[in-house]
Formats: C-alpha cells, structure tokens, sequence
C-alpha cells in the first residue's frame, strides 16, 4: 500500500497550493485481538488500516488535517483544508518544523516470529492464563476478561524540509480481569503481560498475580487515619510517574502547568531518586528512531541525584526556550497533531529486593491499587494529590491484613523528597502509557480512614 | 454510503461459513477542532474518517473485521475475515433488505461544518478574553471547540437497513489561577446533539467567566477535611457519580458475566425510594442522544431503577438475544473500528421534590460538593474515588467556606441506600464516557441531592 502513495508528490501539490512546509505522517496497521470468557472464544476482531496526517505551514501558521482515502481528489481537499486551518491559527514565530536531524538510529522493533504466529497459539494462551487463574484459589469466582492482543504499526515521515524516514514495529500482549469473592465480599485483580513475541508473554505468572491480587485483598478493611510510611510496588509507583510526567514536559512549564517550573537545578527530590525518559530504550513501550516530528530519539535526565536537570521538549517548545528538542513530539496516530509527551519514562531503580523494602517497614501502608490518581485525582500545577487506595498493611516488615476505602494524600514535592527505599524490580505498566519505576518506600504519606 | 446491492454481496459473503448473524456498519465522519492556550489559537485541525466494520455472531461468539478501503472487492474480504470463525449453523439465511424509517428527530438549525473557521475561532477568543478579565490571578486559560457530523449507516442479515446522522457540539474552558505556592483550576463544558445554534443558548464569554470564577474561588480555600460526613452532590455533572458507581453495573454484559453487584436482583430494593434512575437517548438533542443506537436499534427510554426498586439492565443486540428480549437500544460504538457493547447514552437521576436549599438546610455539619472533576470506579464492585474540584463546607444548614482538595470515597450501591433526599433541579452535563477501550459521548445528570454519610480524603494536616 505505501508504494502507491507517492508522498513527495504530495508535498509539491502542498508548496502549490500555497504551504511553505509541508509534513506527512503515514501510518499503517495491522491489529488482532482476541477475548475468551469460561474457556470459548468470546470475540476475535482484525483490522487492516490506514491514514495520512497532513501538517502544513505559511507565515508562522500551522494547520492539520488528516484522512484515510487516497484518491486524488481526496488528498487535495485533506491539503486544502489543512492550509485553510493554518490560516485561522495564531502567527507563531516558534512553529516550525525541527531541522534535519542529524543522525537516526536503525533499530531492530520488528520481530518476524510474532508475524508468523498462528491465531490457535494465542487463543491457547489466553485459554491458559484464564485456566490458571481460575485453579488458583477456591475463592476466586469468575474471570471476568481475559485477552491478547498484537499490532503491527509502520510509520513514515517525509517533509519538506527532505526528511524521510520510516520504521515498522510490532508487538503483542495479554491480560486479564478476575473478580474473587467470599461470602458478600468481592475484591478485583488485574495483570498485564507483554513483549515482542508470544515466548516472551508470561500467561502462568500473569494469571497467578491477577488471582492473587483478587483474593489477597478480600476482607479488606479501613484502617485508622495516620502518617505512615507507604511501599509502592510497580504497577502503583508507575501511576505515580504519569503523573510526574506532565510537570515535567516543556509545555507544562511554559505554560505555568508546572509545581517545577522555577525549580531546574534545584534539588527537588531524594538524593537517590534519578528520574529518566529514554526513547530509545531497548525494553521500552514507545520506542522508535524518530519521534512524531522526525527528531531522533533520545535519552533524557530529567532528574538527576534529586537535582531537576531538563525537561522533555518537542520542536516547538525547544524553539520557544531557545532549548534543544528532546525528540519527545507525539501524535498517538497519523489523527493526532504531534505534541510534546513523555517516551518511556521511569523512575531508576536501586538495588535492594522488593522483599527487603517491604522488609524494612515496622508499620506502614502496601499499596496495591489506587484509585483516581489519573483521572483528576492529582493536580499537576499543585503538586497537591488525594486518591483512593487499597492494599495490605505492613507490621514488621509482613503484609498482613487487606485495607481498603481509605485514601493516602500529599504533595509531589514532599513525595519526592520522602523517596527513601528504591528496589531492583523495574517493571513497566502498559495501561497507563510507559511509566515504570521499581517497589520503592517513601517514608511518609497522610492516610485516611476512619 | 452503499448501495443495497453492495450491502447484501458484502452480508452474503460474511455469512459464508455459516454463521448466525451478520451486521455492516458504515460510517462517514468529519470532525472540527480548535484549541487556545497562552492566548494563542494553537491548534486548528480537520479530519476525515470513512471506513466499514463488519460484525458476525456465531452463538456466543462475535468476530469483528474493520476496513478504510471500500471497494466491492475489499468489502468482501473484510466479511469473510469476519466470518472466517464461523461453524456452520444451517438455517440462518439472509433476509431481504428494509429500508427503516425513524420518527424520532433531533433538529439541528445550523450545521457547524459549514461555518466559518473564523467564526468558531471567535468563540475562544470570547471565552479566553472574559476568563482573564475575571481577576489578574488567572494565569492560564485553555479553551477548546469540537464539532463533527457522523453519519452511519447499519445493515443486518435479519433484514435492517437504517441511517442515521449525529452532529455534537462541544465547548470547553479551563482556567488556571493562582497566588503564591496556591494553583487552583476552574472548567466549565456544554455539549450537545445540536448544531451551532448550541451557542444561542450559552455564551463563551459567559462560561468563561464562570471557568475564571471558580478557579478565584478556590484559591480561598482551605485544605478539606478528612471525616465521613453527609454530602450534599450538585445537579447536572454531579450524575457522574451514579453513571460510574452504579450506572456501568446496569449494563447488561456486566450482569451476565455475573460481575457486577446487581446481577439477578430485578424486583429488589437497591436504592432508598427517593431514586429513580433512567437512561434515555430519545432526549431531544441532548449530548448522548440519537435516532438510533450503533446496532440500528431505535433510541428509547429505560428505567432502570423506580422508586429504589431494580427494574431493567441497558441491553445491546447480544445481550438481548441471550436474555431472550429485545434491545433497550444501548448497543453503543466509538467508531467503525469497534464492535458494539451496552453503553449509557444519557443516564440520570430523576428529579425529586425538594429544593436546593431545603436539601442544604437540612445538613447540620456536612460537605457541598459543587461540582466533581473526574473519578475512578472498580466495576465489580462498585466502590467510587471521585475528586471535588469545588467543594464547600455546610454548617448548620448553611454553605460556608470552600474547600479544596477533597476526594469522596466509597461505595455505589451502598451510597444509593444513603440518598434520603432528592431536588427538583434535574439537569443533564456532557461527558466522555470510557470502556474497554472505547470512548463515546454520554450524558450524565442529576438533581441535587443528600447522600447521608461519604468518606471525604482531604488534605488537611493537623494544626492548619
């Protein structure tokens, strides 16, 4: 398909009609997802699809449009109407497209194995990580969802600035969804695999922690309001990370969206607590050679020994700071209009075991799943955050009873500077995005219960 | 979009092996959005959106395929994807095509893809610059327009042929004030089945004002308390609570999967008899209306709770035909590329008897949540984190001061028990309503009304 689309062509019909510049951004993919529920194939879904994003520039303007239908007439009204779009934008001296970047690294994101895969091999999968759950305790009642899914994306850049470059990737991943019950009581587990092939997914671990997840946290209770000290195990601790994310985008800052915008080179958290986005990283989620305007990748300190170093910058926001872009432009698909977001982005881990953190707590809070967090529980501008929690409470150093319907509260700025305890464990979280951190202590957070 | 022909090739070739069922679903979409922030129109974008999804049903079993590419020969392809899983079922055949008329219109006066950009560029102008009058402690204003048409067309192998065309209109405002180390933020969001005229009824500058008001008013606040306190939830956007506590659970693939709480629990009392609970598409150009759900079925109203007592689930074709009814019309998709669930279209609470301030009076030492920003919900077990992003203390039947930072915490059906007293104030507010993945336009609402105990997470330390 992307033989017969001749994108340079495009361009020059974009300069004719009236565009400086002009980017494409060609996406295509291919998608497969299956769901099983009580040991059937519930539903398989595929798709074979396809668009062109079209970015254009005239006088510090810039406009968009986008669309999946390659006909003549079609992309002439898709560039049209994104130049008609630029002219209603306001005049920006720093909208620009970034310069050549100099060098893109090739990197090996597609694995060939996954393509050949055939569909019993990942129905059996999903059939097995339900099978497992299900066995792991009498307690566990239903499997509510369980998953796999693969894609297989390629993208490719041209502007007119003569950057042209492309990459396809693929991957795939499983999860599931398991509801354990005693009595009236009813708890949720939730587990995710995932990898660059089916070998890499872990269906028996994947769906012992769902199940574990569930039944550890049944009878669960609210426990007396405090200050305690809190363990965030990965899946927790990477929620906390999307958050961090958005104070530490270029844009935020500009835009006075930021507790951190006057802080660079201050110390702003622990001294152990080093905080990085790397595009490039090899086991990341988002990795890729170029970023969504054609800048190459890269690694990014952002926090470094406690002291705020950078933030992550796109074209834009670099140009508007007289900064470098961190080659952190994102479009989410060829609909999206690039803009500065985190790449993967992790908390950098330490060197005890996630046993020995917990094992280092008298009294304290293990929070397994919270709550609101990223759905307007936590404000960015303030640093301030309130939100549910549910987890095991620490006494000596063992989880003991389930706590729930309590909420632990604090601010960004106090929560890292009580970062006291890192572990080895670094462990991505792919619902939310690619954050990652590993268990980590922090050495006191307000909890409310009863 | 097609022609008959076209749809009955494509159907008879996704029942090919056998299955049951057979859906196609067409949709022509074009959307407008422009952005403002830093006072800046920022971004100003335009997209197309074509495409196909074909459905086959199978006894429990749905394939789904979804294509951009709408030649005959692709079409064709897509269906016998679809329909590659299909054991064969003899005796399902396809029926002839019938073109079906719906009564129901949702008037639009001024369709908005024919507007000028520079008009709806206004717009924003007029929000941004009344929000940043309101006080020189608005440091940000971000504004945001969205309008699209969709046009779908559905088509089944039991014979059903419908159209139907949904323009929405959206406007939002989000103000940022602050003072000193204290940042506090203010939104204000109208949306609409409804065309450009939706800006007759309300005026940028005026949601602007309101955004910058609320934004000033929080910076006063002081930091919430932490108690289980009675809590008095605001009309309108206040529904989000009930649509994300209770209102997934009434969904009819929740209920057969035994997860959620109020699976086989029609006829009970699930609720204090001041509630009543409904969702209805049919409401005239409101947010999550249509002529039609996304499986052809037409929009229609359902009471899912009466009086505190469990009445009906939102069901989908799915769930109909395995519950051996019909649709209650539900069956809800973001797009082409997704096959259709049971979803909310407009979920609400109905009006009571009681007035705002009776409701408020009534409260000795209590919390006045004036308006929620977004929340959290387990599913299954219905237990709720909701941020207030405007919130008041109550003290002796009065509204006090304001409170920032709360975060109410705790049950849905348990809550529903705790609401003893209901307002006459219903009003709708539009949201984005997210599951599995797929995100669609519902309304949510509510009156005013009294949940007795909450937990309310605040950020209040001691000796502040």
């Amino acid at each position: 398909m992307l033989a017969k689309l001749d994108l340079k062509q495009i361009i020059t019909q974009g300069q004719e009609l009236g565009a400086a510049e002009v980017e494409l951004f060609y996406q295509e993919s291919k998608e497969n997802e299956l769901e099983i529920y009580e040991g059937e194939v519930e539903s398989l879904n595929s798709a074979h699809t396809k668009g062109l994003g079209i970015r254009v520039f005239k006088d510090n303007q810039m406009g968009f449009a986008y669309t999946s239908q390659f006909e003549q007439d079609e992309l002439e009204r898709t560039l049209k109407e994104a130049i008609a779009n630029a002219q209603v934008a306001s005049t920006d001296e720093y909208r620009t497209l970034p310069e050549l970047s100099s060098e893109v690294k090739q990197l090996d994101l597609y694995n060939d194995q996954l393509a050949a895969t055939p569909i019993e091999d990942k129905i059996n999968l999903a059939l097995e990580m339900e099978e497992v759950a299900l066995d792991y305790d009498q307690r566990v009642d239903s499997v509510n969802k369980v998953g796999y899914g693969d894609n297989e994306v390629q993208v490719r850049l041209v502007n007119s600035k003569g950057f042209d470059e492309s990459y396809r990737h693929n991957y795939c991943y499983a999860y599931l969804y398991v509801i354990a019950r005693q009595d009236e009581d009813i708890e949720t587990g939730t587990a995710v695999t995932y990898g660059d092939c089916l070998a890499e997914l872990t269906p028996q671990q994947t769906g012992v922690k769902a199940a574990e997840d569930a039944v550890s946290l049944l009878g669960g209770e609210q426990v007396e309001s405090q200050e305690a000290p809190v363990v965030l195990p990965p899946k927790v601790g990477s929620m906390f990370m999307y958050v961090l994310a958005q104070t530490l985008t270029a844009e935020a800052v500009q835009k006075g969206r930021s507790v951190f915008a006057e802080k660079l080179g201050e110390s702003i958290a622990a001294e152990q607590v080093n905080i990085i986005d790397n595009g490039l990283l090899e086991e990341g989620l988002l990795t890729a050679p170029f970023d969504g305007e054609g800048v190459a990748c890269s690694e990014t300190e952002l926090i470094k020994n406690g002291v705020l170093k950078n933030f992550i910058y796109d074209t834009y926001t670099a140009n508007q700071a007289e900064a470098e872009s961190t080659g952190n432009a994102s479009r989410g698909s060829y609909q999206g209009i690039p803009s500065v977001a985190p790449s993967n982005f992790y908390l950098a881990p330490g060197e005890q075991t996630a046993e020995q953190v917990i094992d280092s707590v008298e009294e304290g809070f293990y929070v397994m799943k919270v709550s609101g967090l990223v759905t307007g529980g936590a404000n960015p501008i303030s640093g301030e955050f309130s939100v549910g929690a549910t987890g095991r409470w620490i006494k000596d150093g063992e989880l003991t009873k389930p706590v729930r319907e309590v909420t632990i509260a604090g601010n960004l700025i106090d929560f890292l500077q009580d970062i006291d305890l890192l572990a080895d464990d670094l462990e991505f979280n792919p619902m939310i995005g690619a954050y990652a951190t590993p268990t980590f202590r922090v050495k006191k957070l307000a909890i409310s219960g009863y | 979009m097609l022609s008959e022909e076209k749809i009955d090739k494509v159907l008879k070739a996704a029942l090919d092996k056998g299955g049951e069922f057979a859906e196609l679903f067409a949709e022509k979409k074009v959307n407008n959005y422009l952005s403002m922030e830093d006072a800046k129109i920022e971004r100003v974008k335009t997209g197309y959106d074509l495409g196909v999804g074909i459905r086959v049903i199978n006894g429990e079993q749905v394939s789904y395929a979804y294509t951009d590419e709408l030649s005959l020969e692709n079409l064709l392809e897509t269906a016998r994807v679809a329909g590659a899983a299909s054991k064969y079922q003899p005796g399902h055949s396809l029926n002839n095509l019938q073109r079906e008329r719906q009564e129901l219109r949702h008037k639009i006066d001024i369709e908005p893809h024919g507007i000028e950009k520079f008009k709806k560029r206004e717009l924003l102008e007029a929000a941004n610059e009344s929000a940043r009058a309101v006080d020189e402690r608005i440091r940000q204003v971000a504004v945001n327009y969205l309008d699209y048409e969709q046009e779908v067309l559905i088509a089944n192998s039991r014979g059903l042929l419908v159209e139907d065309k949904r323009i929405r209109t959206r406007f939002m405002v989000n103000a940022v004030a602050g003072q000193g180390e204290i940042i506090q933020t203010g939104r204000e969001t109208i949306g609409q089945h409804a065309g450009f005229e939706l800006f007759e009824q309300y005026q940028p500058a005026e949601l602007g004002r309101l955004a910058a008001q609320k934004a000033v008013t929080m910076l006063e606040a002081r930091p919430a308390p932490s108690a289980k306190l009675p809590v008095v939830v605001n009309n309108g956007f206040g529904g989000v609570l009930f649509h994300e506590a209770c209102g997934h659970g009434l969904e009819a693939d929740a209920i057969q999967k035994n997860s959620s709480v109020y699976t086989g629990r029609i006829g009970e009392q699930v609720a204090t008899d001041k509630v009543t609970a409904i969702d209805d598409a049919t409401v005239s150009n409101e947010w999550g209306s249509s002529v039609v759900d996304d499986e052809g079925a037409p929009a229609q109203e359902t009471v899912l709770i009466k009086d505190g007592e469990l009445t009906d689930y939102m069901h989908s074709l799915k769930t109909a035909r395995k519950a051996e009814r019909e649709s209650t019309g539900n069956g809800r998709r973001q797009s082409y590329r997704h096959p259709p669930l049971p979803r909310m279209s407009n979920t609400f609470i109905a009006a009571g008897d009681s007035t705002p301030e009776e409701i408020i009076g009534s409260v000795d030492k209590g919390l006045y949540a004036k308006s929620l920003s977004g929340g959290q919900v387990d599913p299954a077990t219905g237990d709720y984190t909701f941020t207030v992003a405007e919130g008041y203390l109550i003290e002796k039947g009065e509204v006090t001061e304001a409170v920032r930072g709360a975060t109410l915490v705790g049950n849905g059906p348990e809550s529903l028990h705790r609401i003893s007293m209901v307002g006459n104030d219903l009003e709708h507010a539009p949201g984005m309503c997210g599951k599995d993945g797929q995100s669609v336009p519902a309304a949510v609402g509510q009156p005013t009304l009294l949940i007795d105990e909450v937990t309310v997470g605040g950020t209040e330390r001691e000796g502040e």
